[in-house]
């Protein structure tokens, strides 16, 4: 078996992988958003709250939560099928990580641009849109390229609820192959493939909404 | 190696107990597809090869569902979520040389052994270390993967005895890294099961050293309460021992 059969196995499992990071990831995206806001918007008592919650999703090993989730649900009656465990486990766990990202952007922010919209007549929603939002996401993009690559180097996790991803398609080949090396030298191309992806894809974005003079020494 | 999942098996018994616990039952021998958990990287027991489900595990299995007239439908997980399928009833069978063992037992219910494991330690052909008994075994460093049954053992039967201490015994994730390292002339021995060095024998210039017989048998496992369990055995008896030997001599010899 040759080098790019190896790659070529492998690859099967890649579909599985980009879906597995992309949902993980948008979840993550839409939860870290949600608390972010809810924070900035909601009283104390749901700062409170908010901030419980990102304490136990930072805290608890996703390999628990994703059993909880996936073997322990059906026990009280609900059925998860394997994406959407992996969604409610990886993505709220990298979603709760993601609103700590977006707490220290939002810190970022000059205070007095915040005074003034106040001084305008901007309603605290106003101000999170107009004012807070287009800068904090600006601010976050390296987190949130970390946070991205996290979710994919974690998306192996997947294997344990039964989606066959990459790593299922290594740890078989290698099962009856004995020939590790190759194929996690193989394995950790495609990784860094998947990461260059994300990675150009993120520039692209990030390029394309770039306010000139902004964020830049 | 297939029990490295005892702490992991415990887990899901501890999540179980968290969250209530109970569930559907399911329709046994009465439904037509039958969902299966499997592992694929446990030669001969159960592996893939070109995409295709195959091993000693599945052709029992296969056999099992051409005289009931059912399907299987089969999911791939790893060890751990393979244990938990079968806990959580996710899957009505899952087979992949899995170990009878007390602990699991406690949370999941098992066929009548299907065939006996030994407990192989292996060493290089080139080194041709020969153990008749076990007085001189203290004299080599022993691999073993991480979490297996092997500890256990060493701990409970030969370090009484004075034969071997855990201390001395070196560490790898998998049977894999163990293996490499026996290769590059790290280690003089490796743990492996019988099932798993029957094929590493074929594929790396290593041979047995020592073999320790009558420790381990390997069973399907079904979730609590199963009556598929009880149809399965129905059917280990209807195929009989001669037959059931032929399946496993195919795929070990």
């Amino acid at each position: 078996m040759s080098f790019i059969e190896i790659l070529q196995i492998l690859l099967q499992g890649a579909g599985y992988t980009l879906l597995i990071t992309f949902s993980c990831a948008a979840t993550a995206l839409v939860v870290g958003l949600a608390i972010a806001m809810a924070r900035e918007l909601g009283g104390a008592w749901i700062s409170a709250v908010l901030s419980a919650w990102v304490y136990v999703f930072r805290g608890v090993p996703m390999l628990v939560l994703l059993f909880v989730v996936f073997f322990g649900l059906p026990g009280v009656g609900l059925d998860v099928p394997p994406l959407l465990a992996m969604m409610l486990s990886l993505g709220f766990i990298s979603g709760a990580y993601l609103s700590e990202v977006f707490r220290g952007a939002l810190a970022a922010i000059n205070p007095n641009e915040v005074l003034a919209a106040q001084a305008m007549g901007f309603t605290r929603f106003e101000t999170l849109r107009l004012i807070k939002l287009p800068q904090m996401l600006r601010f976050s993009v390296p987190g949130m390229i970390n946070e991205l690559t996290t979710v994919l180097k974690y998306s192996p996790f997947a294997y344990t609820v039964g989606l066959p991803e990459i790593t299922k398609q290594a740890m078989a080949l290698v099962a009856t192959t004995m020939r590790g090396i190759e194929i996690y030298v193989a394995i950790g191309l495609i990784y860094f493939a998947i990461y260059r992806l994300l990675l150009s894809f993120v520039r692209l974005i990030e390029k394309r909404y770039a306010v000139p003079g902004f964020a830049e020494e | 190696m297939r029990r490295r999942d005892l702490i992991a098996s415990f887990a899901i018994a501890l999540a179980f107990a968290a969250v209530g616990g109970c569930g559907k039952q399911e329709g046994g021998a009465t439904s037509k597809v039958i969902n299966v958990a499997v592992t694929p990287a446990s030669p001969p027991n159960l592996f893939e090869e070109n995409g295709q489900t195959k091993g000693l595990d599945y052709d029992l299995f296969d056999g099992y569902c051409k005289a009931r007239g059912c399907t299987m439908a089969i999911t791939a997980y790893d060890w751990q979520g393979m244990l938990g399928a079968v806990v959580s009833k996710k899957a009505d069978v899952a087979f992949s040389g899995i170990s009878i063992t007390e602990p699991r037992k406690k949370v999941m219910d098992f066929s009548k052994p299907y065939m006996d494991n030994s407990w192989n330690l292996v060493s290089m052909k080139s080194r041709n270390i020969k153990l008749a008994n076990l007085d001189t075994l203290k004299n080599y460093s022993i691999g073993i993967a991480r979490g297996t049954a092997y500890t256990d053992f060493i701990k409970t039967e030969l370090e009484p005895k004075g034969i071997y201490k855990v201390d001395q015994l070196k560490l790898y994730p998998t049977n894999s890294e163990a293996l490499t390292d026996l290769q590059n002339g790290q280690v003089d021995l490796v743990f492996l099961d019988g099932t798993v060095a029957s094929v590493y024998r074929k594929k790396l210039p290593i041979q047995d050293s020592y073999v320790f017989e009558g420790i381990d048998r390997l069973g399907f496992a079904f979730p609590k309460g199963s009556q598929l369990r009880v149809d399965f055995d129905k059917y280990l008896d209807e195929l009989g021992p001669e037959k059931r030997q032929a399946i496993i001599d195919k795929w070990m010899k």
